[in-house]
This record gives structure tokens, C-alpha cells and sequence, in this order.
């Protein structure tokens, strides 16, 4: 039976390798098929740990904030129907009224505040 | 500019100590040399990271935190802006693994002295020989014993090394020491050469230890980046 060597801290400040000596130029690696590397990884028994993405339909949109509140009956109806002649989402429409409203109104701290939001 | 990974499908085996006390030690050598090395943390326990956001690190050591969809590529990335590039992974038999094994210049396999460690090296042996296979490489490879006493060198610890070596596989001569300041440089970060002497014992021995474990590493590499060794 093979003897384990010991720690090998006697020779430590013996034949120093310099560490300037291991930066030159790359060995080169051939590119693998990820696809042939995965097959193979699995066939070996190594698979994949992480949860598969899901799927977003869409586009990302700076739209996440939501907020409730009640209209008079027929309302939202009126408000669906102005968006869809202008063709714009409901959230859309909401946006254009309030800038069409601080703009007449000459609110200009809350209009700046708006196009911040905004941008 | 080599890139050296740790693996073991097996939780435990020391891989984070290895690739943070590797990673320390070519840093502390290379600061001077303006050599930057890269450490690379595809663990989701993120052990390594942690160790690298704590401060005391050498300024030439950056951390590139990556995820099994991404290794390749950030292996790549680092190899670009470093000379050494240092992977820590998760201790599972992942595609993660196998696909950062497939960029390496020497694997590093880590086992303690058990039946059940030394099982999962074989695991991860058969992955390299099969990827070599397939893909016309051999990856150097060499296995690293972890959490050694420096007393004793247990019966099977001494079974496991012979199995090894009659089979063609590269063990490292020298191994990681079973050592409280391994473990304390994620308390207080830095390189164990840094470490006080008021909080942890056994710091000399220690940094020796990982002084000769990069050495080895790095006679390792010189060999195979010459064209020698193929594990």
C-alpha cells in the first residue's frame, strides 16, 4: 500500500516557483458546443441545478404601481372608451389628463414633478 | 494565465477554503508583480463572496459572482482581465461544474478522508475523462486532501491515497490542515498571514500550510502550461 506523503513543509523556500513565470499567454482551449457539453455533463450524471427561467410575454414596464378608486356608475366605461378612440392604455390616458390638467392649471412644481416620474 | 477550478459533487469537501486560501495566497505573491487574480464564485451560498466583500483582501484579488447560466462566460471575462482566474463552486453534481471543468487548465478535485468524499472524486474523474473524451481534451486534473490532521494519518485516509495513485490519479503531495484559521478568515476576512495572534492560534503553521499548497499548485501548472502533465 502506497505511504501518503507528509505536508511537504520542509522544502517550502525551495525551487519557488515565480509567480510572473504562469501569466504568459493563454494555452488555448477549444470552443465546445454547449449543447454537446450539457449532454455530456448529464450522461455523467451532473445536471442542472437551477430553476428553468420563466417565460415573460411582453415587454418589461416602468407600470408596477397600482391604485383603487371608485368612479360614478358608467365611468369607467367613458374612460375605456376615450382610451380605446385614442388608442392609449387606460394607465396612459390617466397620465395625459393629469399633465393636460397641471398644464392648464399652470401647476408648474407639480408638472416638473410629473415629467420626472416620468422620464 | 491559468485557470484552476475547485470541484467535488459533494458538499463539504473544502472547496471554498481551498479556492479562498488559494486565491489569498497568489494574491499576496502577485501584489508587487502586478499580477490580478480573479476569484470566482459560482456557489450559491456565495461562502466565497462573502469572504471577498469582508475587506482585507489583497487589492490585486477581484470577485466575479456568477450562476450555472453564466460561467462560461464570466470565467471568460475574468480570464481577460487576469492572470489567474480561481472558481469556487456548489457542492453538487451540477452542469455549473461540469461546464466551468470544460475551461480549466487544472482541476483541483477536494476530498476528505472518507469513503463517501473519495466516492464523489471518482464521480467528478469520470465527468473530466468523459468530457476529454468527447471533446478531444484532457483536463488536468489533481486531488486535494482537506481537513488533515497533522498528527495522524488515518488508515483510510492512507487506503483512499493508494487507491488514487495505483490508478494513474494525481494526488497532491501536500494537504489542506484541519486548522481554526482556515476558518477564520471569514470572520475577520483577509489572508490567514494577516490574522492576529491575540484572536486565532496557529497562524504560522497555517499560512505555511497554504503557502506550500499554492506552491504545489503552481509547479502543477507550470508543468502543464510546458506541456507536461495531463492529471
Amino acid at each position: 500500500m502506497a505511504e501518503r506523503a507528509g505536508l511537504d513543509l520542509d522544502d517550502i523556500n525551495d525551487d519557488e516557483v515565480d509567480i510572473t513565470s504562469l501569466t504568459g499567454p493563454k494555452n488555448p482551449k477549444p470552443k465546445v458546443d454547449r449543447k454537446e457539453l450539457n449532454k455530456v455533463s448529464e450522461g455523467a450524471g451532473f445536471v442542472s441545478r437551477q430553476a428553468p427561467k420563466q417565460r415573460r410575454r411582453g415587454g418589461r414596464t416602468s407600470y408596477t404601481q397600482q391604485k383603487n378608486f371608485k368612479m360614478r356608475p358608467d365611468m369607467p366605461e367613458l374612460f375605456a372608451d376615450v382610451a380605446d378612440g385614442l388608442g392609449v392604455k387606460d394607465y396612459e390616458l390617466l397620465e395625459m389628463a393629469i399633465q393636460a390638467f397641471l398644464t392648464k392649471q399652470k401647476m408648474k412644481e407639480e408638472l416638473d414633478r410629473f415629467k420626472s416620474i416620468i422620464e | 494565465m491559468p485557470t484552476i477550478v475547485m470541484a467535488s459533487s459533494k458538499g463539504g469537501a473544502g472547496k471554498t477554503t481551498a479556492a479562498v486560501t488559494l486565491a489569498g495566497e497568489l494574491a499576496r505573491q502577485g501584489l508587487e508583480k502586478g499580477v490580478n487574480i480573479a476569484l470566482v464564485d459560482a456557489d450559491p451560498n456565495k461562502h466565497s463572496a462573502k469572504w471577498a466583500k469582508k475587506g482585507g483582501c489583497p487589492e490585486n484579488l477581484t470577485l466575479y459572482e456568477s450562476d450555472e447560466a453564466s460561467i462560461i462566460d464570466d470565467i471568460e471575462k475574468a480570464e481577460q482581465e487576469n492572470a489567474f482566474v480561481i472558481v469556487d463552486l456548489e457542492g453538487t453534481a451540477s452542469i455549473a461544474v461540469a461546464n466551468a471543468v470544460s475551461r480549466a487548465d487544472l482541476v483541483i478535485i477536494l476530498c476528505q478522508g472518507s469513503q463517501n468524499d473519495a466516492d464523489e472524486a471518482v464521480k467528478t474523474i469520470k465527468l473530466l475523462r468523459q468530457q476529454g473524451k468527447a471533446f478531444r481534451r484532457d483536463i488536468p486534473y489533481s486531488v486535494l486532501f482537506t481537513r488533515t490532521s497533522t498528527a495522524i494519518v488515518p488508515r483510510t485516509l492512507k487506503f483512499i491515497v493508494s487507491q488514487f495513485t495505483e490508478s494513474g490519479v494525481d494526488v497532491f503531495k501536500v494537504s489542506l490542515i484541519e486548522k481554526d484559521a482556515y476558518k477564520a478568515v471569514h470572520s475577520f476576512g483577509g489572508i490567514v498571514n494577516n490574522l492576529d495572534p491575540k484572536d486565532v492560534s496557529g497562524i504560522e503553521v497555517t499560512a505555511a500550510n497554504a503557502k506550500a499548497y499554492a506552491e504545489e499548485v503552481k509547479r502543477k501548472l507550470k508543468e502543464i502550461l510546458s506541456g507536461g502533465s495531463d492529471g
